[in-house]
Formats: C-alpha cells, structure tokens, sequence
C-alpha cells in the first residue's frame, strides 16, 4: 500500500464514523421513548366526544402518557373490538355492549365501569311554547328520536314517550336519526320541530335553542360502562386511566357536561 | 334465508325508489346530455362538471347539505313552503330527489357519449330527406342511442339500490317510506343482528353481480366501447 491509498483510507474512516455517529444522533433525537411515555387508544362513543376531549387534555398532563382517541357508535366499536381493533378501553354509550364483551371474554371482568349516566332532554331551536313536557310534544309535527333498536338514547325517548303515555299518538310522527348525532342534525336543521338527545350535545353543542330536561323517572337508566379489552397492551396504564376517570373530581367534571348523577 | 316482514318491505321500497328514479333521470338526462353534446357554450365545461360531482362528493356531504337546503329554513324548503308543499326530508318524495341528485352523472354521461358517437353523418343524411329536427331527434339519434340508454338506466337503477349515505341523512328511517335496504343491513349490523344481516346483504351482492354480468354482456355484444360512458 502506498501512503496516498492509506491516507485515502484513513478519510474513509472518518467519515464512515461520522456518518454512523449523526445517524445514531438523529436515531436517538426523533425515536420516541416508550419508557418513559406511552399511548392508550380509547374507543369512545360519540356522545362523549366533549367531555373526554377535556379529560384527555388533563389525563395527559397529569401523567404525561397521551390518549388516541376514536369517536363512533357503540355498536360499530362492538364489531370492531370482535374483529381485533387494537384499542385499549371501550367507553359504550350502553351497559349491554361491555357486559357482552367481558363475557366473550375480549374485556376484563373486574374492569367494568359506570363512568357516565345520560340524560335525556326534549330540544328545539325555535321557543317550545308549552311548559308542560306531555303538550310540547303532542304540539309537535316531526319528533326526532334516535334509533330506539341502536341508540340507548333512543331507546329512552321511546320508553319516556310510552310512559307519558303518548306514544300511540305520536308514533306516527317520529322520524328516526341512526344515532344521536343524526338526531342532533335532524333538530338543528329545523327540518324536526322537537327531538330527544342528550342534555350533553345541548350543552356543548354549536345552537343553543330550547330545551325541556326530560326525568329520569320517566325511562330507565342510560348507564354508559367502560371496559378494558383483554388484547389491552398496558394494562397498568389502562387501570389507571380507569381510576382517573372515576376520581370524585373528574366525575364532578362529567356532571357539567349535562349528565346525571343518579 | 331468514328475511323478516320489515326486510321484504324495505326491498319493495328500494325496488320502487330505483324504478321511479331510473325512469324521472332518463326523462331529464336526455335533453342533458343532448345539450352537453351539441353546445359549443362556454357553459359546457361548468354544467358537465356540475352533472360529474355526485360522483366525486362524499354521501354525507350530498345528504348535509341536503338536509339543511330542503328543511323548512333552507332555500329549496322555503320556496316549497310558500308553495304550500311540506318540507321533503323524511319523506318518499325527498328520497327520490334525492337519488336523483346522487345517481344523475351515472345516466347522464352514458347518453351523452351514445349521442357523442352518433357523429353528424347520420343527422346531415336525414337532414337532406326533409325530416325536421324533432323527427330526426326521435327516429334517428334515439334509436342509434339505445345502448347508451340501456347502461344509463341499468347503471342509475343500481346506483341508487346500492345507496347509502344520503338516504341515510335524509330519510329518518321510517318503514315502509324511507327505510331502504342499505339502512335496514346497517341497522342489523349496528344492533348485532349478523344473520339478518348476512341474508340481505348476500341477495345484494347477488343483485350487484347479475346486474354487472348483464351489462358486461351487452356490451361485448354490441362491440361498443362508449355506451357505458366510460364508467365501467
């Protein structure tokens, strides 16, 4: 070997080591560190996309671990989650959906939750000229309800609507939205009068308009219930994202939202 | 094949919906399409691009702006109202305007290439036999357009079986008057009723087949590669 093939050499050394050292430096500068943070993939129903945008923001804070979240109906979730869906937690806008999950054994039995319970308010844009619930309703021409077969709400307007009990005379005139979202949509365009949707879309939606609550007394419970899935991929953080969202201060949160508390 | 009362009558309903949309869009297609062959007008570029946006818009965009124009506030629902006609959504009628709205490029754009590859010889020659316009729209370019009319009505036809979206956003529905096939398989499918879900969803897929195979047919038979319009 000539010196000029060694010094060409000993160059290609160098620069070979610095290659190798920028790359490992970018590497280590845009991995991400699963140590210290990580991600939980929540499935949630749509008609607690406010609230858990919040509670997402304050989650993330405390504990510096992020939340991916998907926003959709109950029942697609259920699909999903039984076609593998790599979610961590499913937060139904029903009881039935968890419980039928925990017993096909996709979500863990001791994780079940009540993390909200709904309530149900008749809405209108324009004024309701009557006070009274049972005449605001029977005044009506188009009565928007969710899905009664899909929707929990839906199927608490339904039973408020039997118990008044008005729903003979007014079963003709219910125009159906496939979910409460649609429902909101069918009031918000005025192309239905009145509709029964969640005091929470009320509160937080982009219309105000009027609205008359709607008692509890007058349908059973609108339990929402979380589960962890059982093909979780932390499931220490899954238990305590579980316990955050039950802590008294995050249920108080909730509360504002326009849910109950019975 | 387990079909429920509910699901027999939401077939019966699209059954109808289909025919009656397929036969309203060939009656306003024609003139269309006539139109967008002959026009030399600066219109032209605008109009088939506004006939073509079904075809590149999401359902839900059609459906929410439907909604918010045919309800009782919005333009189209507010000159119907002063004309003592009831808002269309949730209603039959507002389904089949609707569709008509979201299947029209898929009747159109086949006439119009089946007029398109008529060419002038044919129109000229009935020209000089003293046949007047109207004559020459009816026993010429009518008949050579057949093809074009035969994928135009069996493409709009399937087209608004198959839809989804816009009935969806618009329809409320109700049984028997806006409850069709595709809401009545995402019902099932929402409420975790499979089998039900299964058993129309398979006639569809049957359906979209059988249509499909026969137009493919047709179109092998006459050899003519623009009556489909290009959308197949």
């Amino acid at each position: 070997m000539t010196d000029k093939t060694l010094l060409v050499a000993q160059h290609i050394q160098i620069y070979a080591k610095k290659i190798v050292l920028s790359v490992l430096f970018f590497c280590i500068l845009f991995s991400p560190s699963p140590s210290l943070a990580d991600t939980l993939r929540l499935a949630v129903a749509s008609n607690f996309i406010s609230p858990i945008k919040q509670l997402a923001a304050k989650f993330e804070q405390e504990t510096g671990h992020s939340l991916q979240l998907s926003f959709g109906s109950s029942g697609k979730f259920f699909a999903q989650i039984k076609n593998n869906a790599p979610y961590d937690i499913f937060l139904s806008a029903d009881l039935t959906k968890p419980q039928t999950l925990i017993k096909e054994q996709l979500a863990l039995p001791d994780s079940l939750i009540i993390y909200a319970r709904g309530k149900l308010a008749l809405w209108s844009i324009n004024p309701i000229p009557e006070i009274v619930l049972k005449d605001a309703i029977l005044r009506a021409k188009r009565i928007a309800i969710a899905n009664p077969k899909l929707a929990p709400y839906g199927k608490a307007a339904e039973e408020s609507l039997r118990n008044l009990p008005i729903w003979d005379d007014v079963k003709n005139k219910i125009v159906q939205g496939e979910n409460i979202g649609q429902t909101y949509q069918f009031v918000y365009s005025q192309n239905a009068e009145i509709g029964f949707v969640a005091l929470s879309q009320v509160l937080t939606g982009q219309k105000k308009g009027h609205f008359i609550s709607v008692p509890n007394k007058l349908h059973g419970k609108i339990n929402q219930a979380a589960v962890i899935l059982t093909r979780t991929h932390n499931i220490e953080l899954a238990n305590i994202f579980m316990a955050f969202i039950m802590r008294v201060d995050v249920q108080e949160e909730i509360l504002q939202f326009g849910y109950s508390t019975e | 094949m387990l079909l429920s009362p509910e699901d027999i009558g939401a077939i019966w309903l699209t059954l109808k919906l289909a025919s009656l949309v397929t036969l309203l869009l060939i009656l306003i297609s024609t003139p269309i399409a006539w139109w967008l062959t002959r026009t030399q007008s600066w219109l032209k570029g605008p109009i088939n691009a506004i006939v073509a946006m079904p075809l590149v818009l999401p359902p839900t965009v059609l459906g929410f702006y439907l909604l918010l124009l045919l309800g009782p506030e919005g333009f189209i629902g507010k000159l119907l109202g002063q004309l003592g006609i009831a808002p269309l959504p949730f209603s039959f009628t507002g389904l089949v305007v609707a569709s008509m709205v979201y299947s029209l490029p898929f009747v159109v754009q086949p006439i119009q290439n089946a007029f398109a590859s008529i060419g002038e010889g044919p129109l000229e020659a009935a020209a000089t036999l003293r046949a007047s316009p109207w004559d020459r729209f009816v026993h010429v370019v009518i008949p050579l357009a057949k093809p074009g009319y035969i994928s135009a009505a069996i493409l709009g036809f399937a087209h608004t079986v198959g839809e989804f979206g816009v009935v969806l956003m618009i329809g409320g529905n109700i049984p028997n008057e806006t409850r069709v096939i595709s809401v009545q398989i995402y019902d099932h499918v929402e409420a975790l009723e499979y089998g039900q879900a299964h058993s129309l969803s398979l006639l569809m897929i049957a359906f979209a087949f059988t249509v499909l195979v026969f137009l493919y047919s047709i179109q092998k038979r006459q050899k003519n590669s623009t009556m489909s319009g290009g959308l197949l």
